[in-house]
């Protein structure tokens, strides 16, 4: 079409040089065409490469959510058995503990308190029976005094009895009977004080029993109650300590696999992207038709101006836009397109082209 | 340890100083005789010079409470300080005794 217009407006000299303008401007569209037909093969694989990672970094995602959900669960579960104490077949809290605990050990010290008194109530009456015992043994004393006066009376009384003959037998009888009861009480006597010297033995021994049992100083005792409910203060401390970290843990856990269920969500922009590709690669396969079109139409207009293989202003238009791309391996994959559409050879100065285009790399990776 | 004992109107004072251990309880049981038989409605022990007391003397303190409330009287236990302090904490004497 350019060249109808050129030739109908300008001389015959200048329709050499419309010529050489109408072959540049078909360089140029091959030129392009080809980069289109390779954004076209390229596009979907750079899609299907998004598409694929993001599947497989949703996966890994919904994993560690999983994980970070599950660790939360476990570490609340610890929670609720730190906070409580098994006690016979009951789940007591750490304050009821400390509670029963404290009670138990003033039970203790009360029950101390009370072996203490009755055994100085105990020792004040053994040291009583132990004086009345003492003063059993004494009237024992007396009473051996007493019929050893007895039975002296008594026999002075025979003697007596028997100067008054006749007249004293009467005497003599009571005096008699008088000196066999003095026997008598003596035998008893002696019996009773062998009994109460066994007495007397048990309840000294005792009562030595007893004060070591009195003497024994529990305020060390009674201290360590002190002690122990501090300990377990402490410990209760602790465990309610832990329990708050570990409650901080649960909480994090929770948080991290929320954010990462929104980070899913996120991912899931990737069908979007596919869209978007799928559309763009649709808008360049038209275009690429449209630039063929003109291509055939100028082709059957101009027998003589179609640039062939591998000609300088190929050469030209293609290296114009091979320093567009960046990346050597997709320059590389341009070349190719343009050498399988036939505009390059595959020959020597084909590569000699791929080559120049080359040495202007700037590698990004 | 050393006690001494005086009778005032209406109060019998106890004052006790020194360490109260087992081996006083022959001189406490005096303290526990006259205490019952005087005519007062109060029974005070002193204990600020008091510096030691063992497990039977709390025993001992604890018949003193008995007697007292046999023979309707009030007993109250004053000035303790360290280690009586302490144990009279650790026994829960607050609850038995009137202690200032």
């Amino acid at each position: 079409m350019t060249e109808n217009v050129l030739r109908l407006m300008t001389p015959e000299k200048d329709v050499a040089e419309n010529n050489h303008n109408a072959s540049e401007a078909m360089a140029v569209m091959i030129a392009g065409s080809a980069a289109l037909k390779m954004l076209s093969m390229l596009l979907p694989t750079a899609a299907k490469d998004v598409e694929n990672a993001s599947q497989d970094l949703t996966t890994r995602f919904k994993k560690l959510a999983e994980n970070a959900g599950a660790q939360s669960n476990t570490v609340q579960a610890l929670v609720s058995t730190i906070g409580t104490i098994t006690l016979d077949d009951r789940r007591v809290s750490l304050d009821e503990f400390i509670g029963l605990f404290g009670k138990t050990l003033d039970d203790s010290v009360t029950k101390m308190l009370l072996v203490s008194k009755k055994a100085l109530s105990m020792v004040y009456s053994m040291e009583d029976a132990i004086k009345n015992l003492h003063e059993i043994e004494k009237f024992s004393k007396k009473i051996q005094e007493i019929t050893k006066q007895t039975n002296l009376l008594a026999f002075n009384a025979l003697i007596e009895a028997a100067r008054a003959g006749e007249k004293g037998k009467g005497f003599g009888v009571v005096a008699n009977e008088v000196k066999s009861l003095s026997t008598e009480i003596t035998a008893l006597s002696n019996d009773m004080r062998v009994r109460t010297g066994i007495i007397m033995k048990s309840v000294t021994d005792g009562f030595s029993v007893l004060k070591e049992v009195a003497t024994t100083d529990m305020a060390s005792n009674i201290a360590a109650k002190d002690t122990l409910e501090a300990l377990m203060q402490g410990l209760v401390q602790q465990s309610e300590a832990s329990m708050k970290v570990m409650s901080g843990s649960a909480a994090s856990s929770r948080e991290i696999s929320n954010t990462i269920q929104g980070m899913i969500v996120g991912l899931q922009f990737q069908d979007r992207n596919t869209q978007i590709t799928e559309n763009a690669v649709g808008i360049i396969h038209h275009c690429v038709g449209v630039f063929e079109d003109i291509l055939k139409k100028e082709e059957c207009l101009m027998e003589n101006s179609a640039p062939p293989c591998d000609s300088p202003e190929i050469h030209k238009a293609v290296e114009a836009l091979a320093s567009s791309i960046k990346l050597g391996e997709i320059r590389q994959k341009y070349i190719e397109v343009l050498q399988n559409s036939g505009a390059l050879a595959k020959s020597a100065i084909g590569d000699a082209v791929a080559q120049t285009v080359n040495q202007q790399d700037i590698e990004l990776f | 340890m050393a006690i001494t004992k005086h009778l005032k109107k209406g109060t019998y004072d106890v004052t006790l100083s020194g360490n109260f251990t087992f081996d006083d309880h022959t001189d406490f049981r005096d303290v526990l005789q006259q205490m019952s038989e005087a005519d007062v409605r109060h029974v005070v022990f002193h204990m600020n010079k008091l510096e030691f007391i063992d497990s039977a003397a709390l025993g001992m303190l604890l018949l003193a409470r008995d007697e007292a409330q046999k023979h309707q009287k009030n007993l109250a236990i004053s000035g303790a300080t360290g280690q009586v302090k302490k144990m009279f904490d650790m026994a829960r004497f607050d609850t038995l005794f009137a202690m200032n």
